[in-house]
């Protein structure tokens, strides 16, 4: 193959990987975020505290999340074609992405709001705040730095899905390496695609880090 | 101001239920600082959250201003809250948020437009004494630094009762000092009743007019603090004015009585006269007491060699010169 041609493959595939990972992040904290508070203000204590909303979501997000991501992929096939019209590409393989990160997303969400101190919450209440008040200048400011450090776990475990979904025919550095790496012995190619999906890793970890560092004012 | 009809309240635990309050009632006056006592377990916080229903009584009334809040919807709840401020031990503060913020955020929630939220912020924190912390976050503040954005947060809704949760807990004594002082100014200045939840009796001694002992859920003495504290009548007040020490060296056969002095001639020798009297080993473990226009007011501890006919005579004695004496159980 050509190195003209390989950079090619290469640079297109980069480019699906991450449109596909970076949609399918902010579909699912835009469905995750709503469901993680949910969760956590009607737990036992919560400021709407609501044992049936809470065990009801709690099972469906539990239930979604213990599907591997293999099956639900080829399981929802048909609502992927209902909503984007196609089952290949990658614009199909971002249905599949949100189903199976949102559950995740919501129980990052709902674990970084329960590091805010209780006592911040009880003082925000003694001040007259409602539960709206609380939820969006509170509970999700307060816990920003802990809820960037979950998207930055988050984006990383939808790229390493995204890459599955070349089985069935999405698209991205997954597809590749499955295509020319497993199908056609190219090792070569499969290790390259291995390679650029380490150090995309190591970027997306690395920068989210930092920016929750730097966000984060608890430090002195 | 402030009154409690009855208030009760009872968790449901698996170990099963705890009664935090039996049946309180209190009446708390308007521009007063009013203290709430008690050794841990008593209640006081759960009172306290009563008195803006962080906690919902589970029967009695809360009155503010004659208006039942228990009765209140969410909403009319809401609003009266933000007449009614706290502070707590662990000062609560947004973290991400500066000073500034956190004195704005009661402001931004009632609806005030930012400009004049920023205005009276600042204001408020010059008056606790941070117009150079402004732009501080709470991480860089010391205690009682923190302290001082949580009052200033609190007065922000220009409130008529500041509910006080061991404010200066977590304080060392120095700073202790300081923001009760500046507790004080606000209830001069301000005219801001103020009601503070405590277990030290220094805190009590130094601002409060009035005080409420709680015991077991149950308000136990009540009154103006110069009398509970020169005649303490239940024995939790006295426990609490004079704390019964442990660790006195109890090998030897011994026991131990606690002395009220509540208006004696404090030109008497009793204590020389008791042994003289009754010719017994008196020894004095430890006293607080004072001379008040020469009358004695206080407590003290003593220690008598086990003996049933001493012991008899020693208590005979001091029952006889009106001094109050009760036995401590060391076993």
């Amino acid at each position: 193959m050509e190195l003209n041609q390989l950079i090619d493959i290469m640079s297109g595939g980069i480019v699906e990987s991450l449109y596909m990972t970076v949609v399918s992040t902010v579909l699912a904290y835009l469905f995750g975020i709503p469901i993680g508070v949910v969760l956590f203000i009607t737990d036992k204590g919560g400021i709407a505290e609501n044992k049936n909303v809470n065990s009801v979501l709690g099972i469906v997000v539990n239930l979604l999340r213990s599907v591997p991501f293999i099956i639900l992929l080829v399981a929802i096939l048909p609502f992927t074609r209902f909503v984007v019209g196609t089952t290949i590409g990658a614009t199909a393989t971002i249905v599949p992405l949100v189903v199976a990160a949102t559950p995740f997303v919501a129980r990052m969400v709902e674990s970084s709001l329960k590091e805010v101190d209780g006592g911040v919450i009880e003082a925000a209440l003694s001040m007259g705040s409602n539960n709206w008040q609380i939820i969006t200048k509170v509970l999700i400011p307060e816990a920003k730095p802990s809820l960037i450090v979950g998207s930055t776990i988050a984006i990383t475990t939808i790229l390493g899905y995204s890459a599955m979904a070349g089985f069935v025919g999405g698209g991205g550095l997954g597809a590749i390496g499955i295509n020319y790496g497993y199908y056609r012995y190219q090792e070569d190619i499969m290790l390259i695609t291995v390679i650029l999906l380490v150090i995309i890793v190591q970027v997306f970890q690395e920068t989210g880090m930092r920016i929750a560092t730097k966000t984060d004012k608890r430090r002195r | 101001m402030i009154r409690f009809d009855k208030v009760s309240k009872t968790f449901v635990t698996t170990a099963g239920e705890v009664h935090a309050l039996s049946e309180i009632d209190l009446n708390i006056e308007k521009g007063c600082i009013f203290g709430v006592i008690g050794s841990s377990g008593a209640g006081k916080s759960t009172l306290v959250r009563c008195m803006n229903l962080l906690e919902r009584p589970t029967s009695g009334d809360v009155y503010f201003d004659d208006v039942n809040l228990t009765k209140l919807p969410m909403a009319e709840l809401r609003q009266m809250r933000r007449k009614i401020s706290m502070i707590f031990q662990q000062f609560n503060l947004l973290e991400q948020r500066d000073a500034l913020g956190n004195v704005c955020y009661p402001l931004e929630i009632s609806g005030v437009p930012k400009k004049a939220a920023r205005e009276k912020a600042v204001k408020l924190l010059e008056m606790v004494g941070l117009s150079d912390r402004i732009h501080s976050f709470p991480a860089q503040l010391s205690g009682g630094q923190k302290q001082r954005v949580a009052i200033a947060r609190a007065l922000a809704t220009d409130p008529d009762v500041l509910l006080c949760d061991e404010a200066t807990s977590a304080l060392d004594p120095g700073t202790t000092k300081a923001i009760l002082d500046l507790l004080k100014d606000i209830n001069e200045k301000l005219g801001v009743t103020i009601i503070v939840i405590t277990h030290e009796m220094k805190v009590v001694e130094q601002i409060c007019d009035k005080v409420a002992v709680v015991h077991n859920g149950e308000v136990v003495e009540t009154g103006e603090v110069k009398d509970i504290f020169l005649n303490p009548k239940s024995k939790v007040t006295q426990q609490l004015l004079f704390p019964h020490k442990e660790g006195y060296d109890m090998t030897e056969n011994q026991r131990v009585f606690r002395l009220s002095f509540d208006g004696q001639s404090s030109n008497e020798p009793v204590i020389a006269n008791l042994v003289l009297e009754c010719e017994a080993k008196v020894n004095i473990l430890g006293a607080s007491t004072e001379d008040v226009g020469g009358k004695a007011y206080g407590q003290m501890l003593i220690a008598i060699p086990e003996d049933e006919m001493k012991v008899a005579r020693v208590k005979n004695y001091l029952n006889e010169i009106g001094v109050h004496v009760i036995e401590e159980s060391y076993k």
